[in-house]
């Protein structure tokens, strides 16, 4: 890690690279300011430095809030377009918030649009049996019984609210807390803790048949 | 009830049944909570206290713990593409033209936009006051004060009549008409002389807009015939400044002003634009 950062130091130079850019104590930050600043001067191998360093974490977080994986990635495609139409619209704070808060906002707007279009013309291209490869030594019944759950929780939520799902995501898997998330999409510290509860109460609910496999 | 009966209705409820009868009554959202990292004292103290009072509440949060592992421990599907950009790509997504001078508004490099739409709206606001209000407040003191006012103002638009009259070509003419024409149900039951004098009276004040009879006009310019066609160039000049302001009730003021106005609207709306599209 300490190896990487220095890479990244050395190809950025020196701090005096970042002036005009918000001063940040987080290295992490500091090389997102960096990288962001010279992109906006037009460097386009900056921010292609920037889809390197988020584009597996944004399609993480996009495929959890849209079932469909073909559409999760012209989701984050998307997103990274107009990550970069409006470059100059970024006022300071955290690079990564700001493209998961991009990324969000598509992946909303592409719920919205399958709610307005239901018809998968092709439903059987849908992979939603996906389970990443197993070890030589893996249990094949431990392997079918992740596979089960996670079939099991991704339909169920798929069932929830948009809003409460993409909660859920940014909460429980990308680890935001309350205040990030109101920021991220723009609503109160009150409704993204109820968005949550609610969800997860909704999820219960779902689930509450098959609550089996997921106890113990 | 006999005495052997219990006296409550819960009562009779077994242990398991007492305890399902109350958990409907628990605050579910609140064992939710509890499941959250972080949650501060004040919340986290009457959840604890619910959990541990009421077996149903306890399986409900262990079920929502498990479910917010299962969902963190979801393992992700590789991304299908790599999502750099090619030169080309990002040629054809940057803005050009006036789409680049549009998306410059709004943004944090953007020091001017703010302060001058922030201008230019008060300018606009202040200007079509100062221009509207004084003329307002006129009004409404003529209409107060009495006829005596109107009739110092409806002077030159007699002085003009003759010369309207006699030039067809003047729009002064048109313009005038009505003014006099308001006179004629009353000017009408008058002799040419009587009308001369109900000019300088206050039954000029009712003056409405009607269509034009010659008759009265004529009347009216013997009545005056007497003074000089000077006079009554530059009185012609005078009514129609004043009748073109009454009538079209727009001034070199309102007009810059409300430029104003619009421009510094226009230049929120779109700072607002650029910003929602960010």
């Amino acid at each position: 890690m300490t190896e990487q950062r220095s890479v990244w130091e050395r190809r950025l130079g020196t701090p005096r690279d970042a002036a005009s850019t918000t001063v940040s104590v987080d290295p992490v930050q500091r090389r997102d300011l960096i990288l962001l600043e010279r992109a906006r001067d037009g460097d386009l191998d900056a921010f292609n430095d920037l889809v390197i360093l988020y584009q597996d974490q944004l399609f993480a977080l996009v495929v959890r809030m849209v079932p469909d994986r073909d559409q999760a990635s012209d989701c984050v495609q998307e997103a990274f377009f107009s990550a970069f139409r409006n470059l100059t619209s970024f006022r300071g704070g955290s690079v990564k918030s700001w493209l998961n808060r991009i990324c969000v906002n598509a992946a909303m707007d592409t719920q919205r649009a399958r709610k307005r279009r239901p018809v998968q013309p092709y439903p059987e291209f849908e992979d939603e049996s996906w389970q990443p490869p197993a070890g030589v030594e893996a249990d094949p019944e431990r392997t079918a019984l992740e596979a089960e759950r996670t079939r099991t929780l991704r339909g169920a939520l798929a069932a929830i609210t948009d809003d409460q799902r993409a909660a859920i995501v940014l909460f429980d898997v990308q680890g935001y807390d309350y205040g990030e998330i109101a920021e991220m999409t723009g609503v109160s510290l009150g409704t993204v803790k109820s968005r949550i509860h609610r969800g997860r109460l909704a999820l219960r609910g779902l689930l509450e048949d098959r609550m089996e496999l997921f106890r113990g | 009830m006999s005495p052997g009966e219990p006296s409550a209705a819960v009562a009779r409820l077994t242990g398991d049944m007492q305890t399902t009868a109350s958990h409907a009554s628990h605050d579910a959202l609140l064992v939710a909570s509890l499941a959250d990292r972080g949650l501060a004292a004040p919340e986290r103290d009457p959840a604890e206290a619910l959990v541990a009072a009421c077996s149903l509440c306890a399986a409900l949060h262990a079920d929502l713990v498990a479910l917010s592992a299962a969902t963190r421990a979801m393992p992700t599907p590789g991304r299908p593409r790599d999502y750099r950009l090619t030169p080309e790509t990002a040629a054809g997504l940057r803005p050009k033209g006036w789409r680049r001078w549009i998306a410059s508004f709004g943004t944090s490099r953007d020091m001017l936009s703010r302060p001058l739409a922030v201008a230019l709206t008060t300018l606009g606001l202040a200007g079509l006051l100062v221009a509207t209000v004084p003329s307002v407040l006129q009004a409404g003191g003529a209409t107060s004060s009495g006829s005596s006012a109107r009739d110092v103002s409806a002077a030159p638009a007699l002085g003009a009549l003759p010369e309207a009259a006699a030039d067809p070509t003047r729009p002064a003419a048109v313009a005038v008409a009505p003014s006099a024409n308001a006179l004629s149900p009353i000017a009408g039951s008058f002799g040419p002389d009587q009308v001369g004098t109900a000019f300088d009276g206050p039954i000029l004040d009712g003056a409405s807009p009607q269509p034009g009879t010659g008759a009265v006009t004529n009347d009216v310019s013997k009545g005056s015939g007497a003074e000089s066609a000077a006079t009554n160039d530059a009185a012609v000049d005078g009514a129609e400044r004043t009748l073109a302001y009454d009538t079209v009730g727009l001034s070199p003021m309102i007009l810059v002003s409300g430029t104003l106005l619009v421009v510094g609207l226009g230049l929120f709306a779109i700072r607002r634009s650029v910003r929602r599209a960010d």
